[in-house]
């Protein structure tokens, strides 16, 4: 029976960056999803298909005093968000405490995948050692 | 203005000489109403005395005159027609002479009077004893003999007739004399009361000319704030009153200046948060798309092969965009500062903390740190994190100018510093090739930078930073022989937050 395949939403508003992502974690053999905007983001998440894990960007239109953050934590507790951000962009919020992992964005994209991974293998233990079982980079 | 110690002593002060001035008017006032009481009640004594003494013998001499010239008409009647009704009447008279000359004793208070009063009563009795013998003579039709004898008693009655005048001149001059007296004594008053009245003009001047020139007149030039034409010389009340007003006018022009540096502090503040806004917007619009270079670049590092050239411009473009970042992140920084998370923590803890973060640094610049500290310094109400990046950048700096390496001290210490209170002094200095003299006047001014790749921020953020907790940064001095910049924060007691 084949595996489930991991599915990594990406919220990002620079589309070269989504596309950067979408490569770099499609060599992991990870689906990549990618959305724009905070509207995208919940209208893929309410759309039925699960997401194991979200990366989420804060400068994200919209996203004024984290406020997409919060709804998105709140609202889907059960798939574990990411953050990756500037740190001057981080909000001095209490919501900040129920992310799973937080990322400085920087031009270094290795640390946001090693980062995606440990998420994954905290909040997904079988799928990922499955995955990496069958030749999954993790 | 005139200060107190430019007063030359006065004998008396305002106060006593007002006092005084005062005192002497109602003693005056009631000096003058005490005397003309005093007459009033002489004046109606001396009258009461003539009405009841003086006009009254005046009275009764008449009324002795009048029934001793009854006496002798009705002799005279009776001498004529022996009609027994005329010496009835005459018995009346008698009577009535006897009654007014008892009344006139008994309100006699001169012993002349009763001396004339004696002699008009032993005369009286002489004149009716021969009076009655006349009428006896005529009873009995003995007429040449009583008209004898009626002639006699002619000169009894003008001898009784003369007492009585004399009796009544007697009184006649008591009055003339209390008139005298009564004349006198008006004029005693009178000039008594015009030196009254004098006394109280001329007082009553001193006192005015006191209240206006001393008094109202400063006060009138005080409340024209007419600061040159204020008395040179005032004293007591008066003097304080003009130090007061002078020092609250001192006060509220320092408080005008404070209001109007606030104003060009607010209006730069306002100029500031304007070119942050633009500076935090267009380094927001640039910061992502240089991630995605940077990520690119990231990318292409992994997989080409270069050589040494293309190495090297690889190098200089990732170099590059790192110093953009960084540019950035100081714009960022600038336009929106973080919140102060103050808490009580002493200067000296956060100079170890920032020696301890900076040594690596310190040491591969070759630089030597040496704390001058007495005491530990006491506790202040700061950000810790925040005060570290104030004392790293000046520290930083003070390496970047030492290419060679060098020698930065810190010098700790407490200082009184009015109107503040006292603050926790620390004065940063290097021996550096100093500032540039055109960069003087410009270090704490956003955008302002003597380094190639600086963005000119690190300073004016540091500044801003100690300005928001109540204190300040100071560039202290600076030439060849190096560069000190003096921080000061208030202590706990006298911390003062402007803003967070």
């Amino acid at each position: 029976m084949e595996r489930p395949k991991v599915r990594v939403l990406i919220v990002e508003p620079n589309p070269r960056m989504r596309d950067f992502l979408r490569r770099e974690f499609s060599k992991l053999n990870f689906l990549v999803e990618g959305v724009a905007s905070g509207e995208d983001l919940f209208l893929r998440l309410d759309s039925g298909e699960k997401v194991h894990v979200v990366v989420f960007a804060m400068d994200i239109p919209g996203n004024t005093e984290g406020v997409l953050q919060q709804q998105l934590v709140t609202n889907y507790p059960d798939i574990p968000v990411i953050l990756n951000a500037y740190l001057e962009d981080l909000p001095d919020s209490p919501f900040l405490r129920k992310v799973a992992a937080m990322v400085e964005k920087s031009g270094n994209p290795e640390n946001l995948i090693r980062m995606v991974s440990r998420v994954l293998e905290r909040y997904y233990p079988d799928l990922v050692e499955n995955g990496a079982q069958g030749g999954s980079n993790v | 203005m005139t200060k107190s110690n430019n007063m030359r002593p006065r004998f008396f002060s305002l106060r006593v000489k007002l006092l005084l001035l005062l005192a002497v008017l109602v003693l005056s006032t009631l000096a003058g109403a005490g005397t003309t009481l005093w007459y009033v009640g002489a004046t109606q004594n001396l009258f009461q005395r003539m009405e009841k003494y003086d006009i009254e013998a005046l009275l009764f001499a008449q009324e002795l005159e009048k029934e001793l010239m009854a006496q002798q008409g009705l002799t005279t009647y009776y001498s004529l027609d022996y009609d027994e009704v005329w010496l009835t009447r005459l018995q009346d008279h008698n009577k009535q002479f006897e009654n007014l000359l008892n009344r006139a004793r008994e309100s006699n208070y001169l012993n002349q009077g009763r001396h004339i009063l004696n002699r008009i009563e032993s005369g009286y009795i002489r004149y009716i004893h021969s009076r009655d013998e006349v009428i006896y003579l005529y009873k009995n039709n003995l007429v040449e003999q009583a008209v004898a004898l009626h002639g006699d008693i002619r000169e009894k009655f003008q001898s009784l007739f003369d007492l009585c005048e004399q009796y009544k001149k007697l009184h006649q001059e008591r009055i003339n004399t209390d008139a005298a007296f009564y004349k006198d004594q008006a004029r005693v008053l009178t000039v008594f009361s015009l030196a009254a009245m004098a006394a109280t003009v001329m007082l009553a001047f001193c006192l005015g000319y006191i209240l206006f020139k001393r008094i109202l007149d400063p006060i009138r030039r005080l409340a024209k704030l007419e600061e040159s034409s204020v008395p040179a010389v005032l004293s007591g009340e008066m003097g304080e009153l003009s130090e007061r007003i002078q020092g609250l006018l001192d006060d509220a022009e320092h408080a005008h200046k404070m209001l109007q540096e606030s104003r060009d502090q607010v209006l730069q503040s306002e100029k500031l948060a304007t070119v942050g806004k633009l500076a935090a917007g267009v380094a927001h619009s640039i910061r992502n798309p240089l991630t995605s270079v940077k990520m690119r670049l990231f990318s292409l590092e992994r997989s080409l092969n270069l050589d040494s050239i293309q190495k090297e411009d690889f190098d200089v473009i990732s170099e590059e965009i790192r110093h953009l970042d960084t540019i950035i992140r100081n714009f960022l920084e600038f336009s929106r500062p973080p919140k102060l998370k103050p808490q009580l923590v002493s200067p000296s803890d956060l100079v170890d903390g920032t020696l301890t973060l900076l040594s690596h640094r310190l040491e591969s610049s070759g630089v030597t740190v040496t704390i001058c500290r007495k005491n530990v310094l006491p506790v202040v109400n700061a950000d810790p994190e925040q005060f570290k990046e104030v004392l790293m950048n000046l520290i930083l700096n003070a390496c970047d100018s030492m290419v060679d390496g060098g020698k930065v001290s810190i010098t700790e210490d407490v200082v009184s510093v009015v109107p503040h209170g006292k603050m926790a002094i620390l004065a940063v200095a290097d021996n550096g090739p100093g500032i540039p003299a055109s960069f003087k006047d410009d270090v704490f001014k956003p955008f302002h930078s003597t380094k190639e790749e600086g963005t000119g921020l690190g300073l004016s953020i540091a500044n801003r930073i100690m300005t928001e907790h109540g204190g300040w940064l100071h560039l202290k001095s600076s030439g060849p022989q190096g560069t000190t910049f003096v921080l000061a924060l208030p202590l706990k007691e006298s911390s003062t937050w402007l803003r967070s």
